[in-house]
């Protein structure tokens, strides 16, 4: 296997690995927003950050 | 006016849910990019770089659905970029959003017609129907897209556009064929594992050429973008526009991967027709290639996949021709273009001219272009609008967040957008290897939109209810060069309180005054009733008046607007105020503001000087403490002082807390009070101290002095938002008199700030 094999290959799954996450934790948080019934970015923000 | 009151409101009902949502995007995004871009891809980049082209390319797809989520969460109507731009920027970026958004479209629309025409050809050539026609494959092909794309526009002005739960049982069929496609892929490798030799070399033209590749192939990660347009159409819109973006851009990804996969490992190398290495085999039949590869794959490939490509791209190009239509009848409804593209066909109901000048664009390019070409000029036009909806998002986030309702926020904002906005960047600039025609039609159509815009649009655009208006304006002083205050004025009391230290300001500075009180009017009222809610204003702005016009003149405006601080914002633009002067009267118990809903706003985004004065009434100071780090809110603040000072005799004592690793810098410290006029250098002290904590070493000292003047820390809004700054938390603690100030940065803290 060539190093730009090896490479490619990892960033192919570092990729789908990346985009799996991002729609699990986007799915997570629409859903904690919505049971919240937040509003303002600021307050969502607040929230995430555990200011609140 | 009275129309407005006379209109009955009319909304679509909401149907499409979240199953409806995400099959509207991946139809859209399984349109032709893959079947096209693989066979392009491969010859460029070798078996490797096609995989890495898609990952990569859903990878900065998913940052751009990032921001569309967020937007459209927020803002859940139809629109999509020319809403968000609008709200954004204005008008004229809206224009060139839409502008931009209209050509988008059509020329994906091209391009589905293009690909439909390839693989229809290609079938028919493959069972020697074609042997008759006295051209070549070529034309044949251009005759077929123009055919299809013409009964497309027929069918949209007849206004049967394929309604959502059709079209997703469509594109959820096309989807399953291109994962069993890529399960066959997987199947054939499990069986036989030389065929991975077929990846074999992986780049064979090196790294550089995946950017080419990533640039044409974008084409195929649009489309998800059309779920904004349904806002007004969905089931919970703040819920589901979100999910069926991020989920389009996923299933897609996955898939194309999965298929790119399946195409290269689906021929044998060295079976009979195949020769040479199996990636130079494909990328020979260039956009044909996936077809070629899949046909020797699966038992009736090559009838499936034909079928499975007319399915995907008449359904993308109907709803292309649909996209790309409202977007030029939306801007001929605001008369951003003539108003003849708002006509609506009296037997049909449908936009006819938009739709007219719409086919115009699909059949000249699919016709005239070559498919490359056609490919990347939608390609370069999609990068630049998602340019453009990432900026938005920023710049929303920034001045609306605390407006709107979220349904969603993206992670480790603002850094999606800006990556992808590089990304694009990237992009868009290697697609000049590609197709440098792309480079001269996308330019050209974006500068002549906005020749439109300034030639014709500007001055006939409809004025909508969001913008400010002055309702009443009493011009004294005739304007020019003079230094410009302006006085905002919420209501008696808190006009009284500020006349004192406005008149001592505006005298050292020889300026003159305008006295401003905004009439906020809540969405639901109409314009018309925006003058019942300017009573207590109107007393403010008489009382100051009174006070301040017996020492000079004044001129006195109010406005109405939806939101304070952007009302206030506007008219300092508009006006070019120098110093903008505010009262305060203490953060609000429990509010989630660092000083107040408007202050805050006003604070970060003013683009004059700003002094927000706390109970300063009409005594006087004999001591006042300019706690400093040198900076030019500092050098701000000991003007002010000075100018308050001069007129009291006061002393003023400059505080320099020295703190862990923080520096001052005494050089500029003692520049500061020497070279400013309006500061007698004989009046100011410096002290100098070491805490821990600089919030109790400010307040301890505060206790010896009538008032506290001091510079606005300058922490971007996102760190603050998290973190109190040094000047919020003395603010919010300190309850003797107090004045905040900030001083305007120039292009430079404009851009320090948005980045």
């Amino acid at each position: 296997m060539s190093k730009d094999m090896i490479f490619g290959i990892v960033i192919i799954f570092g990729s789908l690995v990346f985009i799996f996450i991002t729609v699990l934790w986007s799915r997570k948080t629409i859903e904690r927003i919505r049971k919240k019934k937040q509003q303002s970015a600021r307050e969502i923000i607040q929230d995430i950050d555990g200011r609140k | 006016m009275d129309e407005n009151k006379t209109q009955i409101s009319a909304e679509l009902s909401r149907e499409l849910n979240l199953f409806h949502l995400t099959m509207m995007g991946l139809g859209m995004m399984i349109g032709a990019g893959v079947f096209i871009g693989i066979g392009n891809a491969i010859s460029v980049v070798g078996p490797g770089g096609v995989l890495l082209t898609f990952s990569l390319n859903g990878m900065i797809a998913i940052l751009t659905a990032l921001s569309y989520a967020e937007l459209s969460s927020a803002i859940p109507r139809a629109g999509g970029a020319y809403n968000f731009a609008r709200l954004a920027f204005g008008r004229a970026t809206s224009f060139t959003g839409g502008w931009m958004e209209w050509f988008a479209s059509s020329v994906a629309g091209s391009l589905y017609a293009v690909v439909f025409a390839i693989y229809t050809v290609r079938y028919f050539e493959g069972l020697d129907l074609l042997n008759w026609i006295p051209f070549s494959t070529r034309v044949a092909e251009k005759i077929v897209a123009l055919l299809v794309a013409l009964f497309f526009l027929y069918i949209n002005y007849r206004g049967a556009s394929e309604t959502g739960r059709i079209g997703a049982i469509f594109t959820l069929g096309q989807t399953l064929f291109l994962v069993f496609i890529g399960a066959a892929g997987l199947m054939v490798v499990i069986k036989d594992p030389s065929r991975l030799q077929n990846l074999t070399p992986f780049l064979p033209f090196g790294w550089s050429k995946l950017l080419v590749t990533m640039g044409f192939t974008y084409v195929a990660f649009e489309g998800f973008e059309v779920i904004a347009q349904a806002g007004d159409e969905a089931i919970d819109p703040k819920r589901n526009l979100p999910k069926a973006m991020l989920y389009s851009v996923g299933i897609v990804t996955f898939t194309y991967v999965l298929v790119g996969f399946a195409a290269i490992v689906a021929v044998k190398a060295g079976s009979p027709g195949v020769e040479g290495a199996v990636w130079e085999w494909i990328g020979s039949f260039k956009e044909r290639g996936f077809g070629e590869a899949v046909s020797q794959l699966v038992p009736f490939g090559n009838f499936l996949l034909t079928l499975a490509v007319i399915f995907a791209s008449i359904s993308a190009l109907n709803a292309t021709i649909f996209s790309a239509t409202r977007a030029s009848y939306a801007l001929g409804r605001d008369r951003m273009l003539p108003k003849f593209f708002a006509s609506i066909s009296g037997k049909h109901r449908t936009p006819w001219v938009a739709l007219m000048f719409t086919g115009v664009l699909v059949i000249v390019v699919a016709v005239l272009l070559p498919t490359m070409d056609v490919a990347s000029s939608a390609s370069i036009m999609f990068l630049f609008l998602f340019f453009l909806v990432n900026l938005s998002v920023i710049k929303i986030r920034l001045n609306m967040g605390d407006e709107l309702s979220y349904g969603f926020l993206m992670p480790m904002f603002p850094w999606p957008p800006i990556v992808a906005i590089i990304c694009q960047a990237v992009l868009a600039v290697w697609l000049v290897n590609m197709s440098p025609l792309a480079w001269i039609i996308a330019p050209t159509w974006i500068i002549a939109g906005i020749a439109i815009y300034y030639f014709y649009s500007r001055t006939r655009t409809v004025t909508t209810d969001d913008e400010i208006q002055i309702l009443e304006e009493e011009q004294i002083v005739p304007e020019g060069e003079q230094y410009s205050i302006t006085l905002g004025v919420a209501n008696p009391s808190n006009a009284l309180e500020m006349t004192r230290t406005t008149y001592f300001i505006s005298e050292a500075k020889n300026a003159k005054v305008r006295l401003l009180h905004m009439v906020p009017v809540p969405e639901q009222t109409p314009l018309s009733d925006a003058e019942k809610f300017m009573t207590e204003g109107k007393e403010g702005i008489v009382e100051a008046m009174l006070c301040l016009i017996i020492r000079f003149p004044i001129t006195t405006t109010i406005r109405y607007c939806r939101n304070i601080a952007r009302g206030i914002l506007g008219a300092v633009k508009e006006n070019k105020t120098d110093l903008l002067i505010m009262g305060w009267h203490g953060k609000p118990k429990g509010h989630l503001f660092r000083l107040g809903r408007t202050i805050d706003f006003i604070l970060e985004r003013a683009s004059c000087n700003v002094a927000i004065l706390k109970g300063l009434g009409n005594q006087e100071f004999k001591r006042i403490l300019v706690p400093t780090r040198g900076g030019p809110n500092s050098a701000f603040a000991l003007e002010i002082a000075g100018i308050l000072a001069e007129k009291d005799d006061a002393e003023i004592v400059l505080f320099v807390v020295k703190y862990k690793k923080s520096k001052v810098d005494t050089d500029k410290l003692s520049e500061t009070i020497t070279e400013n006029p309006l500061v007698n250098p004989d009046r100011v002290k410096i002290k100098y101290v070491k805490a821990n904590n600089p919030v109790d070493a400010i307040l301890e000292e505060s206790d010896k002095y009538d008032l506290i003047v001091m510079g606005f820390s300058r922490d971007p809004l996102i760190r603050s938002i998290t973190k109190d700054t040094l000047c919020d938390s003395v603010a919010q603690k300190y309850t003797k008199p107090m004045i905040i100030v900030k001083a305007s940065g120039g292009i430079t803290s404009l851009i320090k700030r948005w980045l």
